[in-house]
C-alpha cells in the first residue's frame, strides 16, 4: 500500500487496511495532498503571492487563445474558451482594431483586482515564474 | 504635502455568535415511507412579490424512472453514452414553509456533461461524464429572477448526500446533534426522521445536489474512465460541464446562479467560480430572449479548506494557531477552560482571537525553527501513529505474535511506516526489519526519540521563555484557553488530534464537531456518527421522493477516490494547495459576485480562524465575510446553528450583487 498523507485520522485509517481490519469511514472526509519532496517550497498565500499566481494565470491564458500572433481577436478569445475577453472586447480594445495585446488586457484586469497589491504592470516582458 | 485619508464603511464580517437558547424546531411531521402517489398537477397559483403575478400552472408530469443501468464507482468504472438516459424521474411535492404552503418539483436523474473541447472526441464537443444531480426546483416561479443553487460536498470523493439529506432541502434527516441518545452509546444510530425543513433554502433558490464522478450515481462516459476526472483541475471543470449542461437543459441562462459548497468545496467551487467567469456568458448557450446570460451571482462556502499548507491538522511544519480559538471554545463548551469567565461568547472569540495575534504568534516566533518544525511534526505523527498501533495490540507481545504468524502484513505496514517517516536507506531498512519482529517496541521507541528530538532542537530563546513572565503569563493563558493543563513549554503548538484526544478522556468526542460525546468505554469512533443512516435514508429518499429507482448501490463515499486524487492544476500555473488565488480571480473576473464563508465553533477539521486568517492573509477578510455558528463542520446537523444560519444566507440572497463599500476621500493639507 502508498503512502498516504492525509490527515492524522485518515492516515490511522486507511493503515488499518494493512492489517486486515474493515474501514467503517464515510461522511465528509477531508483528504489532503500528499506532501512535497524534500526541498520543495512553495511561496506562502499572501496578497503579494495571490495576485502573482492571478497574474499568471492571465498571461498563460492569453498566450494560450493568441497563440503566436501576440494578440487576440474577440473571436479567437471566444473559440479559446476565453467568454470573458469578447464579453468586454469593446473595453478591452481601445484603438478599436479588433485586436488586443496582453498589455491592453493586462491594463483593463488591472483595477478590477479586489486586491489592494498592485497586479503585474504592462506585461508581457516579465518572465512567468512557475508555482510549483 | 498632500494626504489622502481614507475613510471606509466595511462590513461587519465576524463572529455572529449567538448565546440564545437551542432553537429547536420540534413538532414537525414525519414522512413515512409507502407506495409512490402521484399527485394530480395544481391549478394557477398566485407568486410571492408586491404586485401578485397569475401564472398558469407549469408543473412538470411526475415520471417513475426504474434505472437499470449499473453503476461502477471504481476507477475504470464508465458507461457508454447510448446507454445514458437523460430523462428524469419526476415528483411534485407540496410542503408548509413559515405558515405557507409551498409547491415544488423534486427531480433526480443524469445529464451528459460535455467538454466543449475534448481531446478523447478530437477536439470536438464530447462526452465526458453522466452525472448524477438531485433538484428541488418551484416551476411556479419566473426563471429569469429565481436563484438556482449547486451544492457539491466534498472529501474528495463524497457524493452530495450530506448537504443534501443535512442542510436546506425542503426535507432534511434530523441528527439532533450535539445531542447523542443513550441508544447510540454504542452503535450509530441507523436512521434519523425525516422531517419537513423549516428552514429550507426553496424560499430563496431553486437547489440541485450534485454528485461528481465516481460519487452517488455518477460515473465516466466511455472512454473516459472515473479516475480521470479524480483531480483539482478536471474534477471542476467536468462539475463545470454539467452546471453548464443543467442551466441550458433547463433555460436557466437568465437565472441568478450560486455555488454551495463544502469542506474540499472550498477548493473544488473557487475552481468552479473561476472558470465559470472565464468562460463569460459563454459559459451557456445563449437565451432564447437574446437576453444577456447571469454568468455567476454568489459563492457560498461552507467550512471550506482554502490553502492545505496553513491547515495544521494535516501535520506539517505549519502554526496550529488557526486551531487554538476553535480550542478555546472546545474547552468552554466541556467547562475545562476558565479563561472566558463570564464573557458573552462573542467577547471570548474576539478575545481568542486577539491571544493569537498577541501572544500565540509572538511566542511561536521565538520557539521556530525549520528544524524544529519538522522534528514536532515528526512526534506528532509518529505519536499519533503509535496510539493507532495500539488499538490493535496494546502490549508488545501481542504485537510480535502477530508479526510472526503475517509476515506479509506486517511488511507492508512496517514499510507504510517507514516511508512516512524514514527517509535515510539504512534507516528505512532497519526499522522495517525491527518492525518485522516486534512492531509495538519499534514504533514506541521511534515515537518517544522523535518526541526527545523535539527538545533538543529547542531555541535558545525558547528554553528561557518559561523563566520570562511574559512566558509564565503566556502558558497559564494556554491553560486557561485549552483546559489542559499540561507542560506547554514542551507540548507548544499542540497538534488538534491531541488536543481532540486529551479534553475529555474518558469520551470518544466528535473530531467535526467536537460537542459530540459518547463514554469511551464501550463506544466507538464519533467521526462518522451519522453515515449509516444517512446511507439508509438516501435509499427511500431516492424512490420515495424522487421516484428514482436504481438497484445499483448509490455510492456515499469513495475512498478509493481519496486516494488516486491529483492535486494539480493546469500546466502547473496555479497553486495546487490553495484556492485563494481563484478566489482573487472570480473577483477580478467580475466584481460583483457575493462571497461568504460559514464556519462552526467546534469543528476540529477546518477550524473557523483559520478561514479567517486565510482570507486575512489574502487580503480579502472585507471582501468575503466568515460567519461562524453554534456547531460543527456540518454546521446544518447542529439545531442551535440553523435558524442563525438560515437568517443568514436569506440576506446573503436577499443582497443585491456586491458593491464596494463606499470610499470617502478626504484631502488635508499639512505643512
Amino acid at each position: 500500500m502508498r503512502v498516504y498523507n492525509l490527515s492524522f485520522a485518515l492516515i490511522g485509517m486507511l493503515s488499518a487496511i494493512a492489517v486486515g481490519i474493515t474501514t467503517s469511514g464515510a461522511g465528509e472526509i477531508l483528504g489532503f495532498p500528499p506532501r512535497d519532496r524534500a526541498g520543495v517550497v512553495r511561496p506562502k498565500m499572501n496578497q503579494a503571492t495571490v495576485q502573482q499566481a492571478v497574474d499568471q494565470q492571465l498571461k498563460a491564458r492569453f498566450d494560450a487563445a493568441a497563440g503566436s500572433n501576440k494578440v487576440l481577436t474577440a473571436q479567437q478569445a471566444s473559440d479559446g474558451g476565453w467568454g470573458f475577453i469578447s464579453d468586454h472586447f469593446a473595453e478591452i480594445d481601445r484603438d478599436k482594431d479588433g485586436f488586443v495585446s496582453f498589455a491592453d488586457v493586462s491594463r483593463f484586469m488591472a483595477p478590477r483586482s479586489p486586491l489592494s497589491v498592485a497586479p503585474a504592470r504592462p506585461a508581457g516582458t516579465k518572465p512567468i515564474q512557475i508555482i510549483e | 504635502m498632500n494626504f489622502r485619508i481614507f475613510s471606509l464603511s466595511v462590513l461587519t464580517f465576524l463572529a455572529a455568535c449567538n448565546n440564545s437558547d437551542p432553537q429547536v424546531t420540534e413538532g414537525t411531521f414525519e414522512i413515512p415511507p409507502g407506495p409512490v402517489i402521484v399527485t394530480p398537477a395544481p391549478g394557477p397559483v398566485v407568486a410571492p412579490g408586491p404586485v401578485p403575478v397569475v401564472i398558469p400552472s407549469v408543473w412538470p408530469k411526475d415520471n417513475v424512472i426504474e434505472d437499470k443501468n449499473a453503476f461502477d464507482a471504481g476507477p475504470e468504472g464508465g458507461i457508454e453514452l447510448a446507454l445514458v438516459d437523460e430523462a428524469p424521474a419526476v415528483k411534485h411535492h407540496s410542503t408548509t414553509i413559515g405558515g405557507k404552503t409551498v409547491e415544488y418539483t423534486a427531480t433526480a436523474g443524469h445529464l451528459v456533461a460535455y467538454a466543449p473541447n475534448d481531446t478523447a472526441s478530437s477536439g470536438t464537443e464530447g462526452a465526458q461524464a453522466s452525472i448524477f444531480y438531485m433538484a428541488y426546483t418551484r416551476d411556479d416561479l419566473p426563471k429569469e429572477n429565481r436563484p438556482v443553487t449547486f451544492f457539491f460536498n466534498g472529501g474528495p470523493g463524497s457524493a452530495s448526500i450530506w448537504l443534501h439529506l443535512g442542510s436546506w432541502a425542503p426535507k432534511r434527516l434530523k441528527t439532533s446533534e450535539p445531542f447523542i441518545p443513550e441508544s447510540a452509546y454504542t452503535k450509530k444510530p441507523a436512521t434519523f426522521p425525516w422531517i419537513a425543513n423549516e428552514e429550507t433554502l426553496l424560499d430563496k433558490s431553486d437547489l440541485v445536489f450534485v454528485d461528481p464522478v465516481g460519487t452517488g450515481y455518477s460515473q465516466a462516459i466511455k472512454p473516459h474512465q472515473n479516475q480521470d476526472f479524480w483531480g483539482m483541475e478536471i474534477d471542476a471543470r467536468v462539475d463545470l460541464d454539467f452546471i453548464r449542461r443543467y442551466i441550458n437543459k433547463n433555460n436557466r441562462q437568465l437565472s441568478p446562479k450560486y455555488l454551495y459548497g463544502e469542506s474540499y468545496g472550498g477548493i473544488r467551487i473557487p475552481i468552479i467560480a473561476n472558470m465559470l467567469e472565464t468562460a463569460g456568458t459563454k459559459s451557456y448557450e445563449p437565451d432564447p430572449s437574446g437576453k444577456k446570460a447571469t454568468v455567476l451571482s454568489g459563492v457560498i462556502l461552507n467550512s471550506p479548506i482554502l490553502d492545505y499548507d496553513t491547515n495544521c491538522g494535516q501535520g506539517g511544519d505549519m502554526s496550529c494557531n488557526g486551531f487554538l480559538p476553535t480550542f478555546g471554545m472546545t474547552a468552554d463548551y466541556y467547562k475545562k477552560g476558565t479563561k472566558r469567565g463570564d464573557a458573552p461568547k462573542s467577547q471570548y472569540l474576539d478575545t481568542l482571537r486577539t491571544f493569537v495575534r498577541e501572544k500565540y504568534n509572538p511566542a511561536r516566533s521565538l520557539w521556530y525553527t525549520p528544524v524544529l518544525g519538522q522534528m514536532k511534526d515528526l512526534a506528532n505523527q509518529t505519536e499519533f501513529q503509535f496510539e493507532w498501533l495500539t488499538t490493535y495490540w496494546d502490549n508488545a507481545a501481542d504485537a510480535r505474535a502477530w508479526a510472526a504468524v503475517n509476515p506479509d502484513n506486517a511488511l507492508s505496514y512496517g514499510t507504510e511506516l517507514a516511508d512516512l517517516f524514514v527517509t535515510d536507506t539504512a534507516d528505512h531498512e532497519n526499522f522495517i526489519n525491527k518492525f518485522l519482529v516486534d512492531p509495538y517496541s519499534t514504533m514506541k521507541d521511534f515515537a518517544e526519540t522523535a518526541a526527545k528530538n523535539v527538545e533538543k532542537a529547542f531555541t535558545p530563546g525558547w528554553l528561557k521563555y518559561p523563566a520570562t513572565p511574559v512566558g509564565n503569563d503566556f502558558f497559564q493563558d494556554m491553560t486557561k484557553i485549552t483546559g489542559l493543563d499540561i507542560d506547554w513549554f514542551r507540548e507548544f503548538e499542540l497538534s488538534s488530534n491531541k488536543f481532540h484526544a486529551s479534553i475529555m478522556p474518558d469520551k470518544n468526542l466528535g473530531i467535526y464537531d467536537a460537542r459530540l460525546n459518547i463514554p469511551k468505554d464501550g463506544g466507538y469512533d464519533l467521526t462518522f456518527y451519522e453515515d449509516e443512516a444517512f446511507a439508509a435514508g438516501i435509499k427511500t429518499v431516492l424512490p420515495d421522493d424522487f421516484n428514482y429507482h436504481n438497484a445499483s448501490e448509490y455510492s456515499v463515499l469513495g475512498d478509493v477516490i481519496l486516494s488516486l486524487w491529483k492535486y494539480e492544476r493546469e500546466n502547473k500555473l496555479q497553486n495546487s494547495r490553495s484556492s485563494l488565488p481563484d478566489l482573487v480571480g472570480t473577483l477580478t473576473y467580475d466584481s460583483t459576485v457575493k462571497m461568504l464563508a460559514l464556519h462552526g465553533y467546534y469543528d476540529l477539521v477546518t477550524p473557523f480562524h483559520q478561514t479567517e486568517l486565510d482570507l486575512l492573509g489574502a487580503g480579502l477578510a472585507r471582501r468575503i465575510p466568515v460567519e461562524n455558528f453554534e456547531g460543527g463542520h456540518m454546521i446544518y446537523y447542529s439545531e442551535e446553528a440553523r435558524i442563525p444560519a438560515k437568517k443568514t444566507l436569506d440576506a446573503f440572497y436577499d443582497a443585491p450583487p456586491y458593491t464596494p463599500p463606499s470610499v470617502t476621500i478626504q484631502t488635508m493639507s499639512l505643512n
